[in-house]
């Protein structure tokens, strides 16, 4: 049988990783992954994008940037960081975020840490399949105001 | 357009895991894992199965193990354990795997550690869509003595000689066993009953092998 095959997302779960886990496992990958991770209380969300989600991702990107340019607003993009509270035991990462209103308070700074650092002020998700995370739930812990 | 979408293997590559992050993985997932872990030196490929790859999984098993029954060997079955020795920093979960030469070495244990225990005889591997790991140096490394690796289509018996798999026509731990025996069992399976397929294998061993 032929199906129309688009995938946006690839998605992979693991369930009961600790906190530490999670953190050992952000250090050792680094920035230059390929793949998303969003974490909620022990579950891991590895998130791989396609071209199916990653040309809107950049659509959205230029129009930010062009909205903050003609409207002449200070915008910090924070792209793909890692936006992460222990406490709260969850992280995610965006498609991507800006800082718009406290753009100021982070001004200058080289790295977030949302312990002491406001969250974004608004965050883009692209889920072209559904997530297996809660990601209404992570973000609203988190404290980002518009999604 | 309209494309055809098999996909019997979901997998997802992370690198520059450390052993460490590797082992607490290992530990924080537990035994209920639906997928399975392969690492190699830094790379870390999780790959969810799916039901083509499933299914053959499932068959391989049955016949090795009526082998076992008909052929009176005695065998422990280790599933997908995971087989890993950190000196190596290489770790490998198995569709399925058996101690059959060395089943009296490991009896009554509970617990593997490959730095003390044998590795099994017999690992079977069904890779349908390519692995991103390397997975022969990975079971070389921890001396699985033979594999059976299916890609969907064809069997392949390899036995580890001298740290590299050759390829072989016939089983060294099922002696007799022809690869071209089981290919075309595994065939079968595509379109057989499976109880009508294990009960014609079980016979076809004991009317030519046994």
């Amino acid at each position: 049988m032929l199906v129309k095959s688009t995938v946006g997302e690839q998605r992979t779960v693991l369930h009961n990783i600790s906190w530490e886990t999670f953190e050992a496992l952000l250090r050792d990958t680094g920035e230059d992954r390929g793949s998303r991770f969003a974490y909620d209380c022990g579950v891991l969300e590895i998130m791989t994008p396609l071209f199916e989600h990653e040309n809107p991702k950049s659509n959205f990107g230029n129009f930010i940037i062009a909205l903050a340019e003609e409207l002449g607003i200070e915008v910090r993009s924070a792209g793909s960081t890692t936006l992460k509270r222990k406490i709260s035991k969850r992280g995610i990462e965006p498609d991507t975020c800006y800082y718009i209103q406290n753009e100021l308070a982070i001004r200058g700074k080289e790295t977030l840490d949302l312990e002491n650092d406001p969250p974004p002020d608004l965050a883009i998700e692209i889920d072209i399949t559904s997530s297996s995370v809660n990601k209404l739930g992570i973000y609203s812990a988190l404290g980002v105001t518009e999604l | 357009m309209l494309v055809k979408s098999t996909l019997a293997e979901q997998r997802t590559v992370l690198h520059n895991v450390s052993w460490e992050t590797f082992e607490a993985l290992l530990r924080d997932t537990g035994e209920d894992r639906g997928s399975r872990f392969a690492y190699d030196c830094g790379v870390l490929e999780i790959m969810t199965p799916l039901f083509e790859h499933e299914n053959p999984k499932i068959q391989f098993d049955r016949f090795i193990f009526a082998l076992a029954v008909e052929l009176k060997t005695k065998i422990r079955s280790a599933g997908s354990t995971t087989l890993k020795r950190k000196p190596i920093a290489k770790g490998i979960e198995p569709d399925s795997c058996y101690y059959i030469q060395n089943e009296p070495l490991i009896r009554g244990k509970q617990e593997l550690d490959l730095t003390t225990d044998p590795a099994p005889d017999l690992a079977v591997e069904i890779d349908i869509t390519s692995s991103s790991v390397n997975k022969f140096n990975i079971y070389a490394a921890l001396g699985v003595g033979e594999l059976w690796r299916y890609n969907g289509d064809i069997l392949k018996f390899y036995q580890l000689v001298e740290s590299q798999y050759i390829e072989i026509k016939f089983s060294i731990v099922f002696p007799l066993i022809s690869v071209s025996d089981m290919n075309r069992f595994i065939q079968q399976s595509k379109t057989m009953d499976e109880i009508d397929l294990v009960q014609s294998f079980s016979a076809w061993v004991r009317g030519n092998i046994g």
